[in-house]
């Protein structure tokens, strides 16, 4: 078959990674990349030949053939950038959050979109979590009744200077940042959350809060907790520990290893203690750039748009982590219990 | 061991990563806060026969590097491994990329002498990407230059990034800007299948290159058979790291693993204590 032609808008960091990886997987190839800064494109001429560059998106859209259009750009300009995509007929990969907030992604989700869509909320591809997902769905562990959960960094010290720490470009600070990654978790583990009650703090920005604490309960009455802070020290990597509490059992989670004290023996889950290394647990991928994961995110959307199949982080599933982020910000602000709307 | 293979001792542990735990990575850390620990391990690694060290161009490294200079109570060769992207990624956040690179042609590129005008030399540089690189590359390096470099490898997230974007030219680029210091080079990658098969695509042939051998194929991709495959009809030297996956992994077994391989000449071992280091040399011996 031809190769899926990949564009890309914004060669940051996360930008490069994605057109990497598109452009070596069986399936895709790399062909545009849209992108503002003069000297990354003058970068991106001189060593990339094949590729064709533009300053402006819209151009690109115009006069590129696109199967894939991959969006790797500030918050902000997410939602304008998807509704041109979705005029152009377009399969879209966004990087995470889906949309600055619950009103964009209702009305990125209202629209007539019959392409496929993946978000990335990488961690829905980490083999730790996906066994922990995998065990509560086989629920030889019991009911799940409570969790407990935080996501830590060590980034933020002083006050920032980027489009992160301009709520109208980055949608807030700590909480959509890094904790949408949490949400999309529980999501992902859990289902869908009933009520949160958060509180904040902005200590090194004036805008944007550096530290906060939710407490919520869910739709199947499980309860937790989640504690979000890019500002705590000798956090090298961002970490998201979850622990679950089960009737018969507990698991611990977190990028690296998953922990599972069981009451019951089942298949290769002894009673008792185990643990299990990403090392172990790992699936092979066609090219690692920073960690199977991404990898497997672009894969699953590569093989959706082949085989008609729909991604498991697709927009609708996305949204529901900014819906809850709008609600425990009304929390905050309102101090009050909130309802999680997902959209309605 | 059956054959001769060199033990290079791990910088990991030095600079606060661990594969295993979050918490075993801030451990580590805090072990390691001080850089007269780090001198101390290594001397002791030095003792039992580590003759080389793989490090990278971390700040951390860059003041062990200085301490080691100014006591050198025992002598190792390095491999230095750049760039060092994180530290990229965090200036850039602070400054921008103009404010990052500007700064950096400050600090060691053309503009340091004041032969030209800042200003319009700033402007020229902006143009020249090959200079750039070389001044990137200039700032990253010079201040290790002082110890004795074995080599000169490109880290795995650069190498692949180049890989995969199919950047020949940057990848010809690197290496010139290597020569030039009169060092050698080598590459680091997760993807090693792919990048023995790019060597001939690039006219280079066979250097030095480092990747994980582990027996449970960890970051060996695109599968552990075909790794094992292109290892061994490889011609250059190759250097084994994550062989032990952070400690996931037995010794015992990690070793039968690597024995199969008559072409893997060194391998990388991290190791915190002087119990670790002891027990991995005496099992590699």
């Amino acid at each position: 078959m031809e190769k899926l032609r990949v564009a890309v808008i914004g060669a940051g960091k996360m930008g490069l990674l994605h057109a990497g990886i598109f452009n070596s997987l069986e399936n895709s190839t790399l062909t545009a990349v849209s992108e503002k800064n003069k000297m990354i494109i003058g970068f991106g001429e001189k060593y990339l030949p094949k590729v064709k560059f533009y300053e402006d998106y819209e151009q690109m859209l115009d006069r590129e053939e696109i199967d894939i259009l991959t969006i790797t750009t500030p918050v902000f300009l997410h939602y304008s950038m998807i509704e041109a995509a979705i005029k152009h007929n377009l399969n879209i990969f966004v990087e995470k959050p889906l949309a600055l907030n619950g009103k964009e992604c209702c009305s990125i989700l209202s629209q007539n979109f019959t392409k496929q869509s993946q978000v990335g909320y990488c961690r829905r591809f980490m083999s730790t979590y996906t066994l922990a997902k995998k065990i509560l769905n086989e629920s030889f562990l019991g009911k799940i009744n409570y969790f407990d959960s935080r996501i830590f960094v060590g980034m933020v010290f002083a006050p920032g200077k980027g489009w992160q720490y301009d709520p109208l470009k980055s949608g807030g600070g700590a909480l959509i940042d890094l904790g949408s990654h949490a949400l999309d978790m529980v999501h992902y583990l859990f289902g869908e959350i009933s009520t949160v009650h958060g509180n904040a703090k902005k200590i090194y920005n004036k805008d944007v809060e550096d530290y906060v604490s939710i407490t919520m309960s869910l739709k199947n009455e499980i309860i937790g907790s989640l504690q979000i802070s890019w500002s705590v020290k000798n956090y090298r990597m961002p970490e998201l520990k979850i622990d679950i509490y089960c009737d018969h059992g507990k698991i611990s989670v977190t990028e690296k290893y998953i922990e599972i004290v069981s009451d019951i023996e089942h298949d290769s889950i002894k009673k008792g203690w185990n643990i299990f290394y990403k090392q172990d647990i790992t699936p092979d991928v066609a090219i690692n750039l920073a960690g199977p994961e991404y990898t497997l995110e672009d894969q699953q959307l590569v093989d959706a748009v082949v085989n008609n199949t729909v991604p498991t982080c697709n927009f609708r599933e996305a949204a529901k982590a900014s819906f809850v982020v709008d609600s425990v910000y009304s929390s905050i602000n309102n101090n009050s219990v909130e309802k999680v709307l997902y959209g309605v | 061991m059956g054959f001769n293979m060199e033990l290079i001792l791990g910088h990991n542990q030095f600079i606060g990563i661990s594969h295993i735990s979050e918490e075993k990575s801030r451990e580590k850390e805090r072990q390691f806060s001080k850089v007269e620990n780090i001198y101390r391990v290594v001397e002791y690694a030095n003792q039992l026969g580590y003759k080389n060290m793989i490090i990278e161009t971390h700040p951390k490294m860059l003041e062990f590097i200085n301490y080691y200079e100014k006591n050198q109570t025992f002598e190792m060769d390095f491999y230095l491994q750049m760039p060092y992207a994180q530290g990229y990624v965090q200036k850039i956040n602070e400054k921008g990329i103009h404010g990052f690179i500007h700064d950096m042609l400050k600090q060691s590129g053309p503009l340091k002498t004041g032969q030209i005008a800042l200003k319009s030399a700033y402007g020229i540089l902006m143009k020249d990407y090959s200079s750039l690189i070389y001044s990137l590359i200039s700032m990253e390096i010079s201040p290790f230059t002082k110890v004795n470099i074995k080599a000169v490898l490109l880290h795995n997230v650069m190498t692949d990034l180049l890989l995969s974007l199919e950047a020949n030219d940057a990848v010809s680029d690197f290496i010139s800007n290597i020569e030039k210091y009169g060092l050698n080079y080598g590459f680091s990658t997760l993807n090693f299948p792919l990048l023995s098969n790019r060597f001939n695509e690039w006219n280079i042939s066979s250097p030095l290159v480092m990747t994980p051998v582990n027996p449970k194929g960890f970051d060996m991709n695109p599968t552990i058979e075909m790794v094992s495959d292109a290892i061994k009809k490889y011609k250059g030297d190759l250097i084994a790291m994550n062989i032990l996956g952070g400690g996931a992994f037995s010794l015992k077994e990690s070793k039968k693993f690597l024995n199969s391989f008559e072409n893997i000449k060194y391998c990388v071992i991290g190791a915190s204590t002087f119990e670790h280091l002891k027990e991995n040399k005496e099992i590699f011996d």
